[in-house]
């Protein structure tokens, strides 16, 4: 997931280390809890981030991003 | 469980004779309420004692049996207080602030109510419904120009030019009552509402509750107690409440598959009551009083006034159970249908003023659905995904007490008049120079009166009537105001001034959220008509004949 510095459009550095932090964390948070309480615990963190984030329409636009028709 | 040594306290009911109805063929009567439940009984109270006779029809021959709606908001006892009960309620009532929800086996969250001396009655009180009909029904029969005709059920309604022709089944036989208005206050199975045609529309919901009474002795304090996918009813809720004289009422949430006739065999009940309370760890004797079933509705007619017909209550408008909006909104409807009907029915007011109520009543039932909704999706989620959110919630709400918001059950608070005809628009900001907040329509909370007789509050100085209260206003022009506003009225509504002076009266200048300087006008009904800056002796006169003419002026 490194990006090299200096390549047009490529995030800051600090960008970068966030989402390869949230790569690794939510990896690793799904694969310690079983299959059959991974939905809850996928809302869990949706809710934590909503709150904590207090943003309404940022929320908003990640759930009608993210919502799989069908 | 040995239930040998419980002692039988449940409710009994008295049964009633029948008391031949009058001859009304050639003298209509007032006014006849059709339902001895509470809010017909609180419709034929607020009228009788204002004047207005008032024959109440009900089909039984006594009170309802069973619990039903056990709890009793603030803005219901503050108009049981205007009935002249306050005190029966609050001696036999037991009062309630607080309540703990629980998510399986954990407790998530306690929650209390606004609460203490600045108020004159507290946020709930629990009392079965049989008893609370008992009391009212005593009140009635004391009350001059206001009498139960029990076992007189009503099965035909013609309505004439100026009169309502109702048949009425009886043990004499059939017979014909004749009333200038009718108020159907005969529930959410109203024969009235049958007999004219007419249909409630809204929402039916998905869950089902088991409700029983059980007569179990234990010290657990009175509080709302919830448990969310309990062990003892996985996947559902469970609510207590306590009653007086040691009776519980259990609310249990079937599972969608369950068969809910089989489900509420005294058998059933007894045992999966018994799951719970074994799970709760009790060990004391207690035996199953009544039981039945419940489905959350929200229903409402289009409009509550028919011709000379006035539906009030589930005869009119049904809510879901959760948030106890069922009785305490039909209380506010015979409260606020009390004192207009009473202005029309003695001529002084233009029966225009019998559409607000139709109009604030079904505003108040929107503003009551909202909030039942929402607790309504808390308490018996109807799909998959609110499902998942909701024990996401109650999983989290303890690490985060901003979700404790989400979790609250949203209780019964009074509905507001801001958008009715009658209401005065403020001519301030509502924050505005020192203001509570409060705005023309929005209901006052009574409070004692701080060096007055114990029991002397704000609302109780209206005597049922309009109430001005002046801030730092000359005491003789509020009184000439009053004067005035009460000879606009007929004299058939009281009009009260109230001149209060800062600092010293600042408890009640801050109950009505005035300011020095400011007029308030509050309704009979507690609701502020309009909020005016200084006193003018003929303005509440002329906001008298605004109402009088049904707020077309």
């Amino acid at each position: 997931m490194s990006t090299p510095e200096g390549v047009p459009g490529a995030p800051p550095p600090d960008d970068v280390a966030h989402l390869e932090a949230v790569w690794t964390l939510l990896g690793d948070g799904l694969d310690a809890t079983s299959p059959e309480r991974r939905e809850m615990f996928l809302t869990r963190v949706v809710l934590l981030l909503a709150v904590d984030g207090g943003d309404t329409e940022a929320f908003r636009r990640a759930v009608e991003t993210a919502v799989l028709p069908g | 469980l040995c239930e040998k040594d419980v002692m039988r306290v449940y409710f009994t009911p008295q049964h009633h004779p029948h008391r031949p109805l009058p001859d009304t063929a050639t003298a209509p009567l007032p006014v006849v309420v059709v339902g001895a439940g509470p809010v017909g009984l609180a419709a034929a109270l607020g009228l009788a004692r204002r004047g207005v006779p008032a024959l109440v029809l009900e089909a039984a021959d006594s009170v309802s049996h069973g619990s039903r709606a056990i709890c009793v908001s603030r803005q219901s006892l503050q108009i049981l207080d205007r009935l002249g009960v306050g005190a029966r309620f609050a001696e036999t009532a037991l009062p309630w602030v607080r309540g703990r929800s629980h998510y399986r086996d954990r407790e998530v969250l306690v929650f209390e109510m606004p609460h203490g001396e600045r108020f004159a009655r507290p946020p709930m009180v629990n009392v079965s419904q049989s008893v609370a009909e008992r009391i009212l029904v005593d009140a009635v029969e004391a009350q001059d120009g206001c009498a139960v005709h029990w076992q007189s059920r009503v099965t035909s309604v013609r309505q004439e030019d100026d009169l309502v022709v109702l048949g009425v089944e009886t043990p004499d036989g059939p017979r014909e009552v004749s009333a200038r208005w009718v108020v159907a206050a005969d529930g959410a199975r109203s024969e009235v509402r049958r007999a004219l045609g007419l249909r409630m529309t809204g929402t039916n919901y998905e869950g089902r509750y088991v409700i029983a009474d059980i007569h179990w002795r234990n010290d657990l304090p009175t509080e709302r107690l919830v448990w969310f996918d309990p062990p003892s009813n996985p996947g559902g809720s469970v609510i207590l409440h306590r009653q007086p004289d040691d009776i519980w009422r259990v609310d249990y949430q079937l599972a969608a598959a369950e068969d809910a006739e089989a489900e509420s065999r005294p058998e059933r009940v007894h045992q999966r009551v018994a799951h719970h309370l074994e799970w709760m760890g009790n060990t004391a004797p207690w035996t199953l009083e009544w039981s039945s079933v419940y489905s959350a509705r929200a229903l409402s007619l289009d409009s509550y006034t028919h011709g000379r017909v006035l539906f009030a209550g589930d005869a009119a408008h049904l809510v879901p159970i959760f948030g106890v909006r069922g009785l305490n909104s039909g209380l506010e409807d015979a409260d606020d249908l009390a004192w207009k009907l009473t202005l029309v029915a003695s001529g002084a007011a233009d029966r225009r003023l019998l559409d607000t109520y139709s109009e604030e009543r079904v505003d108040a039932w929107r503003q009551n659905i909202a909030q039942a909704d929402k607790s309504t999706r808390f308490m018996a989620p109807n799909t998959p995904g609110y499902a998942l959110t909701r024990d996401a919630v109650l999983s989290l709400v303890a690490d985060r007490p901003a979700l404790a918001h989400l979790v609250n059950p949203r209780q019964s608070g009074a509905t507001h008049a801001r958008s009715s005809r009658l209401t005065v628009p403020a001519t301030h900001p509502a924050d505005d120079d020192g203001r509570s907040g409060l705005r023309p329509g929005d209901p006052v909370d009574d409070c004692p009166v701080p060096g007055a007789p114990a029991g002397t509050t704000l609302h109780g100085l209206r005597a049922g009537g309009f109430g001005l209260v002046g801030v730092d206003l000359d005491p003789a022009s509020l009184s000439t105001a009053a004067a005035r506003a009460e000879a606009a009225l007929g004299g058939a509504v009281p009009v009260r001034p109230l001149a209060l002076r800062t600092p010293a009266d600042h408890a009640l200048v801050a109950a009505v959220g005035a300011v020095s300087g400011e007029l308030v006008v509050i309704r009979p009904d507690g609701r502020i008509l309009a909020r005016l800056d200084g006193a003018d002796p003929e303005r509440p006169a002329g906001l008298m004949d605004h109402v009088l003419q049904g707020g077309t002026r």
